[in-house]
């Protein structure tokens, strides 16, 4: 029995091979399934054998049977639709890439974040790049005369009120003193400062920031929340470590830092022999903000982070000049 | 701020390396600016807020906290000053807003000569030369607290002292002997009508202290730092001084440091202490604040008993004024300028408690409900459907250089007239986009912006959100589809128009898009249909007079009724001089009856308006 199965194989793959046409189809389809067919003929013999070989080659015979019906259908799919080109006859063959479009590193980057923040019930944010002076500096407890609201730092439209947002965080400001709390927010933005183009720094330049404010909120709340994320960005294995730091925006203040991926900490020169390499900032968010944009700051706490994401996008796509990611000088491979 | 480590032990006790304590420091907020080497001095960043980390006493005093050791404080001469004879006081006339404090003391008969080994050594560590005992002693207090002074030989004084604002013009040498010409930003100190020292910036050379020198007036000031910072700017001096004095020094600073110089004085010059002249119009009450027990521990998440905040804080020279059970009263410490709100007390507690032992923990509250404007996620998908037509995103500047247009927005302080405006529109950027490719021989590319473009409207700024792609005109077909919209127009004007209303323009190649106007037109769930559907379609070829464009035949097409459902333009051929073939489909519902009546109506209507004809 054995010996005929393997000689109906042969012999139906053979035959599979020369099938040129739907009519040959057809013809080969008669050959082996028609009242006479061989397949036909194989499976009419097995009612002649003992049970035990019945049992044996029962199952075998079935499956062949479904495996030449198949090969029959997608011999007949692939004659109606054409021939699949180059591919179908040298499958060794590796192919060229089509060309296609490609987002920006920097939106692809946003994208990365955002998705990390939706799922963990963030909103994402907006607020004019044109700002008031009230929204980019003084809700944010950056009084007049406060080094950082220096002219040298902003590019104004109208002094001392109107200028281009120095952060993100004049989204924060608006978005606190026009929306009730719980809040959870991120925003991605372009800013501004007043610096002349060199290879890290550019007039524009873009931020991530992120508040959380709602009743209750803590320092623990901030760490778990930036080691979740920077394990999402950088994989489980990062170090991360937590120091203090200043913002006139928050207090208490906190820095983090992601041990250098380059010199696991040993110091090199990506990390300024540090072993660390600083990933923006962030605290709780400061009394005076939360109050100034209307929000009780007794009954509710919140915290407040942002990143940089120029410098993020050029380490994760090699870019070594910022000019070039906003200038057109990338070719999309 | 550079901290030796031979300097940083006169006042803390500690054998760690200098490699651990950056570190600690790095905790404390203190990061290194530059990588250690093997001078044993550790290069710390500035703080903006905090003063008092400018010296080296602050710097110990946070460590010693840190590590909780003892803090040794200096040695200073509290005794009272003797008093001078009515015609040898120096007397300080103040004719300026900026001064919230000016002390001067007297020394004389002192001797001017090399400084010992101890205190060269650190200066030098520092960074600093030795000049002379006095100029050194000086020095040394400024970096030790914080509080910059200077020492003038009182023989070269034309008479008493002023202070006031400087004149457009005045001129002086520095102690470095460079000369500044002053602006009206300045503020001087003079004699004789001559300014001597800039106030706050820089020391005089005229009248330095030498080795001739034998009674010196040593002062130290309080000023304004906004107005410091000012005309350090405008002079464009940086220096050990100014990086002082532009911070919010505390004017009981100055008692304390004048303290230290005066026993440095007297110790290594010798000479005697005369009191003079202290300015000082409205002295400083001391600062006094709460912390409750429930706000350490609400913000920071941890269990701190008071017994551990207060015993932190009076590390910090803190000192309690009242205890309960849960609540410190506190008066925070002359040279804590930064402090402002209870939670700055917090901060103070775990940054010495280290961040590193709060615990982590997962926010537990509901997810509060999402405002996230559906125009954000609007955006995205015109980035997702133009990438899937094989076009590249590009973000370009939104600085460039004025038109001289009126509704532009300009900038009242730019760097470089290249980009000293807003951005009108984002086809100049793509343009420049486009050109760079082209340069590197990359042609047939499609590229797009999603960005904002800025205008001026009398006193109102108007931010607008624009889609533009370039390269391929056409693809805006696709895009509108995409988008769920069948019917739109381009007008004569070439405005691209939805149900009327312009969303949009067009040019020979680019297509702008505005995306708030077009987002209440679109489809959310589009290009999918359950059925095939079993529509007719049929041609319309056209001989159209040259001067008849398609925006033409479309206002004539649509002011008929008829049961058609779409009417594409499939193709555009001049046939001769004159005349233009266009080839137009109209599609109607499978159930409608009149194709041939609507068909007849529309070629006799465009024969006798347009005197088209039209082509079987």
């Amino acid at each position: 029995m054995q010996a005929k199965i393997d000689a109906l194989k042969t012999q139906f793959s053979g035959d599979l091979d020369s099938v040129k046409s739907e009519s040959d189809l057809d013809t080969l389809y008669l050959k082996y399934f028609g009242k006479q067919g061989s397949t036909t003929q194989v499976m009419k013999s097995l009612q002649g054998l003992a049970l035990e070989d019945k049992k044996t080659y029962g199952p075998i015979l079935n499956d062949l049977k479904k495996d030449q019906e198949q090969a029959i259908k997608a011999t007949k799919s692939s004659l109606e639709h054409g021939s699949t080109g180059l591919l179908g006859k040298d499958l060794t063959i590796p192919g060229i890439p089509m060309p296609m479009g490609r987002l920006h590193p920097t939106t692809t980057i946003i994208r990365e974040m955002n998705e990390f923040f939706r799922y963990q019930g963030f909103s994402i944010g907006e607020g004019p790049e044109i700002e008031d002076v009230e929204y980019n500096f003084r809700r944010l407890n950056l009084p007049e005369g406060h080094p950082a609201t220096d002219l040298q730092d902003t590019l104004f439209i109208e002094e001392p009120n109107l200028l281009l947002r120095t952060h993100t965080s004049s989204v924060e400001t608006r978005i606190l003193s026009s929306n009730k709390p719980p809040l959870r927010v991120v925003v991605p933005g372009k800013c501004y400062r007043n610096e002349t183009t060199s290879l890290t720094n550019s007039g524009f330049f873009y931020q991530y920031q992120g508040f959380v404010v709602d009743k209750g909120i803590n320092m623990g709340h901030l760490k778990h929340m930036i080691t979740t994320w920077f394990k999402y960005l950088w994989g489980p294995d990062i170090k991360i470590r937590f120091r203090y730091k200043y913002y006139p925006e928050v207090s208490p203040g906190l820095g983090q830092d992601i041990q250098c991926t380059f010199c696991k900490g040993e110091g090199c020169q990506v990390c300024k022999h540090r072993g660390w390499i600083e990933m923006g900032g962030s605290g709780m968010i400061h009394y005076n903000t939360l109050k100034a944009c209307g929000i009780d700051p007794d009954v509710y706490s919140g915290f407040a982070f942002g990143v940089g994401l120029d410098r993020m996008v050029m380490t994760k796509y090699n870019i070594p000049d910022i000019r070039k990611l906003y200038e057109g000088e990338i070719a999309y491979l | 701020m550079k901290i030796p480590l031979i300097w940083l032990k006169d006042y803390v006790e500690t054998t760690k390396s200098i490699k651990e304590l950056s570190a600690d420091f790095t905790q404390l907020g203190l990061m290194l600016d530059k990588p250690l080497d093997e001078t044993n001095v550790m290069d710390l960043e500035q703080r903006l807020n905090r003063s008092d980390l400018l010296s080296m006493l602050g710097c110990a005093r946070d460590l010693a906290a840190f590590e909780a050791v003892k803090l040794t404080l200096p040695k200073t001469y509290t005794k009272p000053g003797l008093k001078s004879a009515s015609d040898e006081l120096i007397k300080v006339n103040v004719e300026s807003k900026v001064v919230r404090r000016f002390q001067t003391r007297i020394f004389r008969g002192i001797k001017v000569g090399p400084s010992p080994k101890w205190l060269v050594e650190r200066l030098s560590t520092y960074g600093m030369d030795s000049i002379n005992n006095i100029v050194d002693i000086t020095n040394f207090v400024m970096i030790e607290y914080g509080q910059p002074m200077h020492a003038q030989d009182i023989a070269k004084l034309s008479g008493d002292l002023t202070i006031r604002p400087s004149k457009p013009g005045e001129k002086i040498t520095t102690l470095l002997g460079t000369q500044v010409e002053l602006t009206k930003a300045s503020h001087v100190i003079t004699t004789g009508g001559e300014p001597i020292v800039i106030l706050g910036v820089v020391g005089g050379k005229r009248t330095g202290v030498t080795s001739t020198t034998t009674d010196i007036v040593l002062d130290a000031g309080n000023y304004d730092s906004r107005s410091i910072r000012q005309s350090s700017r405008q002079l464009k001096i940086m220096n050990e001084t100014v990086s002082r004095d532009d911070k919010f020094l505390d004017p009981r600073l100055i008692d304390f440091a004048l303290d230290r110089a005066t026993g440095l004085i007297l110790e290594l010059a010798g000479g005697s202490y005369y009191i003079n002249d202290d300015y000082y119009p409205t002295p400083v009450t001391p600062q006094t604040i709460t912390l409750r027990l429930s706000r350490l521990q609400l913000l920071s998440g941890m269990e701190l008993d008071l017994q551990l905040a207060k015993k932190i804080l009076k590390s910090l020279e803190y000192v309690v004024i009242e205890q309960s059970a849960d609540k410190l009263t506190l008066e925070v410490p002359y040279f804590r300028t930064d402090i402002e709100v209870e939670d700055d007390l917090v901060s103070d507690i775990l940054r010495i408690h280290n961040y590193a032992n709060i615990p982590l923990i997962a926010l537990s509250s509901p997810v509060p409900s999402d405002i996230t404007d559906p125009i954000y996620r609007f955006e995205d998908r015109l980035r997702d459907l133009l990438v899937a037509q094989g076009a590249h995103e590009h973000i370009t500047n939104s600085l460039t250089e004025s038109e001289g247009r009126a509704d532009q927005v300009i900038l009242v302080n730019a760097l470089t007239s290249d980009q000293n405006a807003l951005r009108t529109d984002l086809i100049p950027g793509l343009t420049h986009v486009l050109s760079t490719y082209k340069k590197h021989k990359l042609a047939g590319v499609k590229v797009f912006e999603l960005g904002k473009v800025f205008r001026r409207n009398e006193q109102n700024y108007l931010e607008g959100r624009l889609l533009t792609v370039m390269g391929d005109a056409s693809s805006l077909a696709t895009l509108m589809s995409s988008l769920g919209i069948k019917n739109y127009t381009i007008s004569k004007t070439l405005e691209i128009k939805v149900a009327g209303k312009v969303v949009g323009s067009i040019t020979p190649t680019s297509y702008t898009l505005v995306t708030t106007a077009l987002l209440p037109h679109t489809v959310s769930y589009t290009g999918i249909v359950s059925d095939f559907g079993h529509t007719t379609s049929q041609d319309l070829s056209l001989l159209v007079p040259t001067n008849v464009i398609y925006a033409d035949i479309l206002t004539i097409i649509d002011s008929l009724k008829g049961d058609w459902l779409v009417i594409t333009c499939k193709s555009m051929t001049k046939m001769d001089d004159k005349i233009n073939n266009y080839l137009l489909t109209l599609t109607w519902g499978a159930d409608s009856k009149n194709i041939d009546e609507d068909k007849s109506n529309i070629i006799a209507t465009l024969k006798s308006k347009l005197a088209i004809s039209s082509k079987s």
